[in-house]
């Protein structure tokens, strides 16, 4: 587990992703923006999972592709650490070439594994690929490179003369793991990386993600919504809503008592799989829909659905990311007043 | 003893394809009770919803029904078939909206894109009943505002791209229940939503099922959901009904070792992070390529050898209401533990 | 037999799951061959390509496969009926292998005065198997002298589709138009598809407003009246021109107009496999965009190009066939399926000579064949999608 003042591998500044809505025709006009992420600052500290959450449109895909620089950012930096002591790049200034290296240390987990794998490919193609193009030569060295790796995602050596379609979902999330490890990356972002999953098979993906972690000394960006996953895997939570950054807290204080209201309903929404807790629980249930993002509502975004808003200062100020004490970040006028009830308890 | 108003009995359902035939379902056999809530529970190809689709008579091509029955006992007591009707006959016409309504995973392919929601809901009342438009504007306005569709005299001209996933599964459920059916059944119908219109989804259905006292069958993979909302549970694996019995049953004193190792692989809020978590090991088999005897003993704790992988266990009553479907447990029983 | 890989994604709900048996070897085959073996379940298309083939092998070898010369007229024998091939002769030893045909006997309607012909059951016409006749030149390179079919002696009629106004053999003639008309429609497709692929890729590869400028030039162009255009391109080819001039330009018109489907296509396919997540996998990995289209994006829809051009084929045959039987395509003596078809063009040879619409018989089946081909094809581009 991440120390407190574990090194910081990773830098968000005031990161925004803006996209223009145009309009339709020849001449394409921008007439809006959609703001998927918008202003958002954390770190990653190395070793440590730091997961991101929040419901679909909340800008947490986007942002783990901004750090993938599959998006170029409209503003902000993100900053990283590289191997060597001490010097530090903003991978938002870089492109192309220069960007080479850092894609080898950050590296992707899909969420959909039938549609990250090409289909006309063998496996050891497939996990072989990043290998070559990093100027691994075609040899006998390769192929017992993509066996190794194999074997550490759980899968057989032999499996390699395969083609994706002879393997079930769990198994070609594991290639994709595999073709992700095969660079000895420091930093992967895992998008929905299980979701998609079945349950029994889900519990082995995690199981391995987090025995790969401690064998490379991985770090994590795991991007998921399904909060019990999270709360399993993760060192810390960050909750976004709109494309913004709510709340960021160690994950069981996050869980036992967070300090934003719309992690407070999140918490709540989450089914728990104990029928005796059913009439026991009191639920929190938002109103409506999460905010559209093109139309983001004024003052906090969130103010809209929460059951504290003052009407009056929620309605009119953007709560700024605040830091309380215990390293934690919230994004809300009333964080220290407010008494907002954790996760219910599930007896083991 | 409960009102029972589905009994279906050792339902087999086949999917011929090129390769040999696909036994979907494989002998399945569960009741349903009179306004209670009974979740079908299992991974992907356990035939949760070949089961589903089988209660409408919906299957996809090329399955069908291969043998077995699916007796639904209707308002008057009369009892029909529904395994023997033709898919299209006059009978399923008139159960298929009536008497039961389904609501789907995804709520954009069971809604027209080019027609106007009210106009949606209220197909099923004018196929149904003799009534005048204005009385059946009525109806789905009502049925509008009982499902939380805000504001139901503007929304009922909207067409479904104008509204978002979670009102667009509550269009669904209305036009389920406009009818005011006898049974709901719900294939996995909160799977494609968020987890906070999630549980608003699952709020709704518990409260409408007590209001109208409707019997509800409810397909879902995810155990937190089945604790949320079931009375009942069928769990389900590679097209067998491993084990039956009422919710509580389920989570606390479960039998089968498939149910066992479901629940524990789930993570949970507030389990020990350290530890790992208890996958089940294997993946689930093919469906042309099944195990023979228990098609669970590859992937089993309480495998036996000599006696699992030779003949298929028989489903045995641990408890008048809990029926399990593993040769372990019947020995344990015999054995009187 | 063995286990159906497409099955774990055939059936709904029983999508992921383990593959049937380890030692399968579908687990080991290839996108290609899956292609093959899923197009192989589709037995109309094998039929039909089979079909296909002997057409075009056909084509190639003409000469060999006619009768006799096309051009040869024969004054003697106009709008004869065709003769029905026997195989066995009887005479006072019983029934001896001899294949033959009957020849004519030509009467004069006493009304009309118009020359008919019977089939004189007592005339023998032997025929044969590589049978000598006039010298040509195969596939317009080896002189040689041999026919597949014909009669003993040149000089005798032998009309097995029956003969046209200028006494030529119909079935001969179909044979040659089949090199024409089933070339065109080929180089024509090429054609296309380069113009196409090349648009195509553009537009939906870079998108934004190239897209948007190759969008609007295939809307007009598809906007644009066919027949007319066509008429008006053909009518601007100077008369004098080589045939074989016309022909080329034919071919360029049609493929001009014909690339706009194509494009739009390939636009498709490019855009929705642009956002693909192992075509993204691939930039992540360090490909360049040469080694994205080319190694992730491009094998992704060769089969469907396939099964496209497959279905575009006809089209151009139609197309050719139509401007040819309007007469302002090709023109005599050219000899293709549309040429031959305007000479039955009026009520007299319909009425007395319907043997002159076999030519329409041979487009006919060479369209179906080409549609029932493509369609296979495409069926077994996407050999993971539903059955």
């Amino acid at each position: 587990m991440a120390e407190p003042s574990a090194a910081t591998l990773l830098e968000v500044r005031d990161l925004s992703m803006h996209f223009p809505v145009t309009s339709a025709g020849v001449l394409r006009r921008v007439v809006g923006q959609v703001k998927a992420v918008d202003g958002v600052s954390f770190c990653v500290r190395e070793g440590e999972t730091l997961s991101v959450v929040g419901e679909s449109g909340c800008g947490k895909t986007t942002l783990g592709r901004c750090i993938m620089r599959i998006y170029d950012p409209t503003a902000g930096s993100i900053r990283y650490r590289t191997r060597n002591e001490g010097e530090v790049v903003d991978l938002t200034a870089l492109d192309g070439r220069a960007l080479r290296p850092y894609r080898r240390d950050i590296r992707m987990i899909f969420q959909d594994p039938y549609a990250s794998l090409n289909p006309r490919m063998t496996v050891e193609e497939i996990v072989g690929e990043p290998l070559v193009l990093a100027g691994h030569p075609r040899n006998k060295a390769l192929h017992r490179r993509v066996g190794d790796l194999l074997e550490q995602v759980g899968l057989r050596r032999e499996y390699m003369a395969r083609y994706p379609h002879a393997f079930s979902g769990g198994e070609r999330q594991r290639i994709g793991i595999a073709r992700a490890l095969s660079l000895n990356p420091r930093l992967l972002v895992a998008d929905e990386a299980v979701s998609a999953l079945d349950v029994s098979v889900q519990a082995q993906t995690i199981n391995l993600l987090k025995k790969l972690q401690v064998e490379y000394k991985l770090t994590y960006v795991f991007i998921a919504h399904d909060l019990s996953v999270v709360e399993y895997i993760s060192d810390r939570v960050a909750v976004m809503y709109v494309g913004k950054l709510v709340e960021l807290a160690p994950t069981r204080a996050l869980f036992a008592r967070p300090a934003h209201p719309y992690t407070e309903a999140l918490l709540s929404a989450v089914p728990i799989p104990d029928p005796r807790l059913r009439k026991k629980v009191e639920r929190i249930r938002l109103a409506g829909e999460i905010a559209d993002p093109s139309n983001v509502p004024s003052g906090c975004p969130f103010h809209t659905r929460c059951a504290y808003s003052d009407g009056n200062r929620c309605v009119r100020e953007v709560p700024a990311l605040r830091t309380l004490e215990d390293d934690r970040q919230v994004a809300c006028h009333y964080a220290e007043t407010l008494e907002l009830k954790g996760a219910p308890q599930v007896a083991t | 003893m409960d009102e029972t108003i589905v009994e279906v009995r050792d339902l087999r359902v086949d999917f011929p394809v090129m390769a040999g035939t696909i036994e979907a379902l494989r002998g399945v056999s569960f009741l349903l009770k009179r306004g209670k809530t009974t979740c079908i529970v299992g991974e992907s190809g356990s035939g949760k919803s070949v089961t589903a689709r089988s209660m409408m008579q919906i299957l996809q091509k090329p399955g069908r029904i291969a043998s077995g029955s699916i007796r639904y006992r209707d308002r008057d007591g009369k009892i029909t078939d529904i395994a023997t009707q033709p898919a299209g006959g006059r009978v399923m016409r008139a159960i298929r909206g009536r008497e039961i309504g389904m609501v789907f995973q995804e709520p954009m392919t069971s809604l027209s894109p080019v027609h106007r929601i009210g106009e949606q809901i209220m197909e099923p009342l004018l196929l149904h009943f003799r009534l005048q438009r204005a009385e059946a504007r009525e109806r789905v306005l009502e049925m509008m505002a009982r499902v939380g569709i805000p504001n139901p005299v503007q929304r009922f001209d909207n067409y479904p791209f104008q509204l978002s996933g979670g009102l667009r599964q509550r269009v669904v459920i209305a036009m389920a229940l406009i009818c005011e059916p006898r049974l709901l059944v719900a294939d996995e119908p909160t799977t494609a939503l968020d987890v906070t219109t999630q549980a608003n989804i699952l709020d709704l259905i518990r409260e409408l099922q007590e209001e109208m006292e409707m019997s509800v069958m409810f397909i879902t993979h995810d155990l937190g959901v089945v604790a949320e909302i079931a009375d009942d549970v069928v769990v389900m694996y590679a097209g067998s009904v491993v084990e039956t019995a009422d919710v509580d049953t389920t989570f606390h004193a479960p039998e089968h070792p498939y149910t066992r190792a479901l629940l524990q692989s789930v993570p949970r809020l507030s389990a020990d992070k350290d530890l790992p978590l208890a996958a089940i090991r294997g993946m689930v088999p093919h469906p042309l390529a099944r195990p023979r005897g228990c098609v669970f003993h590859p992937r089993c704790d309480r495998y036996l050898a000599g006696t699992c992988d030779t003949a298929e266990p028989a489903t045995i009553a641990v408890l008048p209401e809990h029926h399990v479907k593993c040769a372990r447990v019947g020995q344990d029983i015999t054995q009187g533990r | 037999m063995s286990a159906d890989p497409t099955t774990a994604a055939s059936a709904n709900g029983l999508a992921a799951s383990e593959p049937a048996r380890e030692d399968d070897r579908t687990l080991y085959w290839s996108q290609w061959s899956l292609t093959w073996w899923k197009f192989k379940q589709h037995k109309l298309a094998v039929v039909s390509g089979v079909l296909l083939i002997v057409f075009y092998l056909v084509a190639i070898f003409a000469e060999f496969f006619s009768t006799t010369d096309p051009h040869a007229y024969n004054s003697r024998y106009t709008y004869a009926p065709p003769q029905a091939v026997k195989l066995f002769q009887s005479d006072e030893s019983g029934w001896r292998w001899r294949p033959h045909v009957n020849g004519y006997a030509a009467a004069t309607d006493p009304v009309t005065l118009r020359r008919t012909f019977e089939i004189d059951e007592q005339t023998v016409i032997p025929i044969g198997f590589f049978v000598e006749g006039p010298e040509y030149r195969l596939a317009g390179l080896i002189a040689w002298n041999r026919y597949i079919l014909g009669a003993v002696d040149p000089s005798d009629p032998f009309f097995l589709l029956g003969s046209d106004r200028l006494g030529r053999d119909v079935y001969s003639r179909i044979v040659h138009g089949s090199r024409v008309s089933l070339s065109i429609g080929l180089i024509g497709v090429v054609m296309s598809l380069v113009i196409g692929i090349t648009f195509g890729a553009i537009a939906g590869f870079y998108g934004g407003a190239v897209d948007s400028v190759i969008q609007r030039v295939t809307e007009f162009l598809i906007s644009l009246p066919t027949i007319p255009l066509w008429m008006g391109l053909a009518a601007a080819i100077p008369l004098t021109w080589d045939p074989i001039a016309v022909y080329f330009l034919i071919t360029v018109i049609l493929s001009l107009l014909g690339w706009t489907q194509l494009a739009r296509q390939i636009r498709g396919m490019f855009m929705s496999i642009k956002n693909e997540d192992y075509v993204m996998a691939a930039r992540l990995d360090g490909s360049g965009e040469m080694r994205v289209i080319f190694r992730h994006m491009v094998p992704a829809f060769t089969s469907h190009i396939v099964a496209s051009v497959t279905l575009a084929v006809p089209a151009m045959i139609l197309a050719e066939t139509a401007l040819s039987f309007l007469g302002i395509g090709l023109r005599s003596p050219v000899i293709s399926w549309g040429v031959l078809l305007q000479e039955a063009q009026n009520i007299r040879t319909l009425a007395n000579a319907a043997w002159l619409l076999w030519p329409g018989a041979a487009v006919i089946v060479a369209v179906l064949a080409l549609n029932f081909l493509g369609d296979g094809l495409r069926d077994a581009a996407d050999p993971y999608g539903s059955n």
